[in-house]
């Protein structure tokens, strides 16, 4: 990353999540970068390669559950790894988009010295867990948080916390961005004056995805018409078991093609969630229980108080009836469609990107009001 | 450590300083040429056959999704679970999703082009030399072989003769004497300072 003859230079760093959620935030800032600021990432996620679709420079990390050895040694290599990519490569700022800021990083940087540091928080963590990493908020320049729908039922030890940057849900595209019905049905392989459900249960463990997913497509098929959409790796080890109206489908961003969804059944992580409120799809949420501080329960059960979504508590033939006959209803679609209008919120990552490279210039101000319990 | 020690260590050291002891420990691993315990080797493979096993570091660039495939599947083959040692894949490409389902380590170095597009004007062959040094050192192998394009058992003569050099590496080579005896005790007390941190 040579230096940007007139403008600053960001190296973005993603841990590997369940999903996709870190590496797409830090898309969805990259994208709305200013003319001259050289964006590239670092990420130990393995579908880091999407962003050389977009013309980002990428370096893959390897996580330390996909080496499989224990963390003092794996800060070691990290810390090892990105000292020698930062003496390389200087960038001004370095974003960290993940919910532990690992050691590696952060001594890496303190080493090369003169990087500024910025922490992408996501907020909606688990109740009681994860207090201990919110001491490292203090070693960042900025804490930007990305805007959650969900905010008011955050009862995660970051919810309320003054020490930060809060913007709008940050989501990958604007609706200006996606393609219309007919362009989006020919890319998902549907007919576009059938309705279509879109399955997409992300790449995290949900229960035993392969019986929920069985009850979930068996459900919807029982809809006359409807053709159902499934996300590739969903579906990967499950191939064509669902007969001619399942579509399998591996696309990057899947949002892009939301016009020619009609419904859908999803995971609630960040993404997921955001982007199908933000534009307006009628969604039942399935959390994924198994994340380790993303609180998607709490996330899909707002949704449904909040009249935007249905939650999917438990995947069992009465809920699934259940969520299915509402989404099934054009009247109930509309309905929901009209409450995610009413509560969507622009998007938050251009304002993000316009922060980072404040503090790349070095005219950011932190906020710096107490925060609540004093962790900082 | 014991449970009550570690404890007691816990009490007394405040979290920055024990977290002080993982670099130093790491280092100190690195000099004894210790590869890190625990280094997936294949999904199935258990810890402490992989840990018994010298790793290999297996340099593919500028492979295709189905070259991949098939060295995977050919390390897999010739790994820790038949005797060999537990290889690392190196590629410069976007696939190594494809190893990391399988179970494999594998690690990255940018591409030609990357680095071209990015520092041109500096030899590649430089960055990749110390790429290769920093790895054989994070891993802590002397080994390291280099495949063409199209990986173990590709068509033609390369493959052939890449699939015999690596088949050569793959031999069930144990350590010597000296470090037969040092290596468990040296993995014993890295896996039980790691048990003492749940830091990530």
């Amino acid at each position: 990353m040579p230096s940007s003859a007139d403008g600053s230079t960001v190296l973005l760093v993603s841990s590997n999540g369940a999903g996709m959620g870190h590496l797409t935030r830090l898309m969805a800032m990259a994208r709305r970068r200013s003319p001259g600021t050289r964006v590239s990432f670092v990420s130990m996620s393995q579908a880091v390669p999407v962003v050389g679709d977009e013309g980002f420079d990428w370096e893959y990390v390897p996580s330390r559950g996909d080496l499989g050895i224990g963390p003092r040694r794996w800060n070691v290599l990290l810390e090892r790894r990105m000292t020698a990519l930062l003496r390389r490569e200087r960038p001004d700022v370095l974003v960290f988009d993940g919910t532990f800021p690992y050691d590696g990083v952060l001594d890496a940087a303190r080493t090369v010295g003169g990087i500024r540091l910025v922490w992408s928080r996501r907020g909606m963590w688990r109740p009681g867990r994860g207090g201990r990493q919110l001491r490292r908020s203090a070693l960042f320049d900025l804490v930007i948080e990305p805007g959650e729908l969900a905010a008011e039922a955050d009862r995660g030890a970051s919810a309320g916390r003054e020490d930060c940057l809060r913007v709008g849900p940050v989501t990958l595209l604007d609706p200006g961005e996606q393609a219309d019905r007919a362009d989006a049905a020919a890319v998902l392989g549907v007919d576009p004056d059938r309705p279509t459900a879109l399955v997409t249960l992300g790449a995290g463990n949900i229960n035993d995805i392969s019986s929920d997913l069985g009850l979930l497509v068996s459900r919807l098929l029982a809809e006359p018409d409807l053709q159902v959409v499934l996300t590739r790796p969903v579906i990967a080890d499950d191939g064509d078991r669902f007969g001619d109206r399942v579509r399998g489908v591996s696309v990057y961003p899947v949002s892009r093609y939301f016009r020619a969804v009609d419904l859908a059944v999803a995971a609630s992580g960040y993404n997921a969630f955001h982007e199908l409120l933000q534009f307006g799809v009628p969604t039942a949420f399935v959390a994924n229980t198994s994340t380790a501080l993303d609180d998607q329960e709490g996330r899909a059960r707002w949704a449904e108080r909040a009249g935007t979504a249905l939650a999917l508590d438990r995947v069992t033939p009465e809920e699934v009836d259940r969520v299915v006959r509402v989404l099934a209803d054009p009247a109930d679609r509309r309905r929901i469609a009209d409450r995610c209008a009413e509560l969507a919120r622009p998007n938050g990552a251009a304002e993000a990107m316009a922060a980072i490279e404040a503090v790349a210039a070095g005219t950011a101000e932190r906020p710096s009001t107490p925060s609540p319990g004093g962790a900082v | 450590m014991s449970g009550g020690w570690r404890a007691a260590v816990e009490r007394v050291l405040p979290e920055r300083v024990r977290g002080r002891a993982g670099p130093a420990l790491g280092r100190t691993m690195d000099r004894l040429a210790v590869p890190p315990s625990g280094l997936k080797a294949g999904r199935g493979v258990p810890r402490e056959r992989a840990d018994r096993a010298p790793a290999v570091l297996v340099l593919l660039l500028g492979a295709g999704p189905e070259a991949v495939e098939r060295t995977v599947a050919a390390l897999l083959e010739a790994g820790p679970a038949a005797g060999g040692p537990r290889p690392v894949l190196v590629l410069d490409g976007p696939h190594f999703a494809v190893a990391r389902r399988a179970g494999l380590a594998v690690d990255h170095v940018v591409s030609a082009q990357q680095w071209q597009r990015l520092h041109p004007g500096l030899p590649y062959a430089d960055h990749l030399a110390e790429r290769l040094g920093q790895l054989r050192r994070d891993y802590a192998t002397a080994h390291l072989v280099a495949l063409p394009p199209t990986g173990i058992a590709g068509p033609g003569p390369d493959g052939a003769s890449a699939a015999q050099r690596l088949g050569v590496l793959l031999r069930p080579v144990g350590p010597g004497r000296w470090r037969r005896l040092w290596q468990p005790v040296a993995r014993r007390v890295e896996s039980a300072v790691d048990r003492s941190s749940s830091g990530a």
